[in-house]
């Protein structure tokens, strides 16, 4: 009873949530969720869409209908091109960390 | 408390877990990785050496965008499609999308002479549809619905905006029948002379305005439109021989003094005829105002320059981009502003205009910026050779076009030495 009492605490819900995430495969899968979301708004032609900003209605469509796709593309996109990178680069950087920094064990385990 | 705090917490044959570094590790790795992809997204971006009008010849983007231009202008199903969509939003679009490809096509024409004949069909094609549509319905049907809720203080109906566009292009139109060879003097007499008679009756306009405005949209007059007029003047001048530069001096005299906003010294955008001022310094006007005020007063025009990029320009790590309001002056985005980006307040017809601006004072660093955020936020859709931006439209394409084959032409216009292409300067 005594031994099972004193056992480390639990982290908070805080940990327990973004722990798996702060992995450094967390980090590259993050990373390469969104380069596969751009991949497929990609596919499916929404570049188009981003016409938007200049207020300018994709063919067939209003303005009010290609905004929303507009928007989700622009955000994929710089998801991609600037979060894949840092994340997938974050990944490396964590790994080193890992390597030549090591850690107290924290009782997160990798997911 | 940690496990190892604890010797004998763990049965004796446990495997040891890998371990996660605590979050905050990987927030700083996070942190650093951004800030290295931030600082070198730049080199992803960036075009290539000679892709600026300060280099011989068409550079690669300008041809793919031209290419692009002319392919819709070839295919009239493309090209209805392309004007319905512009005038779905701003009829004016379309017509400015019009004036800046007749303006390129008139570059490339003078700096690749093989290509003038090709332009100039285009161009002819394009002033007549312009003509044929102004004579079908009025200058109404380049401008927004609001043109026919109040009545012009100036009667008969002109609209500046119209008037001053449509003398660029037959302008540009002429200079280029001169540039291509094998244009028969007929012809060439008759653009001439539509251009005599556009040009008088714009130099009538700006000469009898009371307090020298001329409205574009009922008792709405703007510095946009009064540039616009002037530069057509001065082209028509070269082409004819008429002298309109001190009807732009008594103008300019009275646009610094009356238009100026006093808390940034930058001009106003809209005014009434009396010049009361409407609506303030906008990035979506001043870069291109002062691009088209060289051709009347290049060291006012250099200063406006300076001054607007010292409120309007920001740059950060290779990338820039136009505010549409100094940071005193800020309202809501509009029509002319597009969608102005949070958190960067990047607008896309400000930072459009001002790839104009730098292109046509030489200022290499600022374009190059601005190209740069083009490559990473304007979405290019390469098809073939062709080349167009989908965050754009076709004025925006047209823009750029013209950004980058701002050269020989507008030269003469500003009366310089016809063969010097733009050099690069040291703007700080």
């Amino acid at each position: 009873m005594i031994r099972f009492a004193s056992r480390p605490r639990p982290r908070g819900r805080w940990h327990r949530v973004f722990a798996p995430s702060s992995s450094p495969a967390g980090l590259a899968g993050w990373g390469i969720l969104m380069a596969v979301a751009y991949g497929v708004v990609h596919a499916l032609g929404w570049r188009e869409h981003t016409g938007f900003l200049s207020l300018t209605a994709s063919p067939g469509l209003s303005l009010g209908e290609t905004t929303p796709r507009g928007t989700v593309y622009l955000l994929l996109h710089f998801g991609a091109v600037l979060g894949t990178p840092s994340l997938l680069l974050a990944g490396l950087l964590l790994r080193i960390w890992v390597h030549f920094i090591p850690t107290k064990r924290s009782g997160s385990p990798v997911t | 408390m940690k496990p190892d705090e604890f010797p004998g917490s763990e049965p004796p044959n446990a495997i040891p877990p890998a371990y996660t570094p605590h979050p905050w590790a990987a927030v700083a790795c996070l942190a650093l990785a951004v800030i290295g992809v931030l600082a070198t997204a730049r080199f992803r971006y960036s075009p290539p050496a000679n892709d600026a009008p300060w280099f011989p010849g068409v550079c690669p983007t300008a041809k793919a965008l031209a290419g692009h231009q002319l392919r819709v202008w070839a295919d009239p199903a493309r090209r209805d499609a392309g004007v319905t969509q512009l005038r779905q939003s701003n009829p004016e679009w379309d017509f400015m999308g019009r004036t800046f490809l007749v303006m390129a096509l008139g570059e490339i024409g003078l700096r690749d002479p093989a290509t003038a004949a090709e332009n100039l069909r285009t161009v002819d094609q394009i002033v007549r549809s312009t003509l044929r549509l102004e004579a079908r319905d009025g200058p109404f049907v380049f401008l927004m619905s609001y043109a026919r809720h109040g009545p012009y203080l100036t009667q008969p109906v002109h609209s500046l905006f119209v008037d001053g566009e449509i003398t660029l292009m037959l302008g540009v139109r002429a200079r280029l029948a001169r540039a291509a060879t094998a244009t028969d003097p007929d012809t060439l007499r008759a653009y001439r002379d539509e251009l005599a008679v556009r040009s008088t009756a714009l130099a009538r306009g700006l000469a009898e305005a009371p307090d020298g405005f001329v409205e574009s949209y009922p008792n709405e007059c703007w510095l946009f439109d009064h540039a616009f007029a002037f530069a057509a003047l001065r082209l028509a001048d070269r082409e004819l021989g008429t002298d309109h530069r001190e009807l732009a001096r008594v103008w300019l005299e009275r646009a610094r003094t009356t238009l100026r906003e006093p808390t940034t010294g930058l001009l106003h955008s809209s005014f009434t005829r009396t010049g009361r001022a409407l609506e303030g310094p906008e990035g979506s006007t001043l870069w291109l105002t002062a691009h088209l005020l060289e051709a009347i007063d290049p060291p006012f025009a250099r200063g406006l320059y300076q001054d607007t990029r010292e409120y309007l320009a920001r740059r950060l790590w290779g990338f820039a981009w136009s505010r549409e309001w100094p940071v005193q002056l800020r309202t809501g985005a509009d029509i002319d502003s597009g969608v102005v980006v949070p958190l960067v307040d990047a607008s896309p017809s400000g930072s459009g205009f001002a790839l104009v601006a730098a292109a046509g004072f030489g200022d290499a660093p600022f374009l190059r910026e601005l190209q740069t955020s083009v490559g990473l936020a304007a979405f290019p859709i390469r098809d073939g050779g062709a080349l167009h931006f989908a965050a754009s439209n076709g004025v925006g394409d047209a823009v750029l076009l013209y950004a980058l084959t701002v050269g020989p032409l507008w030269r003469e216009i500003c009366e310089s030495d016809p063969n010097r292409i733009p050099q690069t300067t040291d703007i700080r």
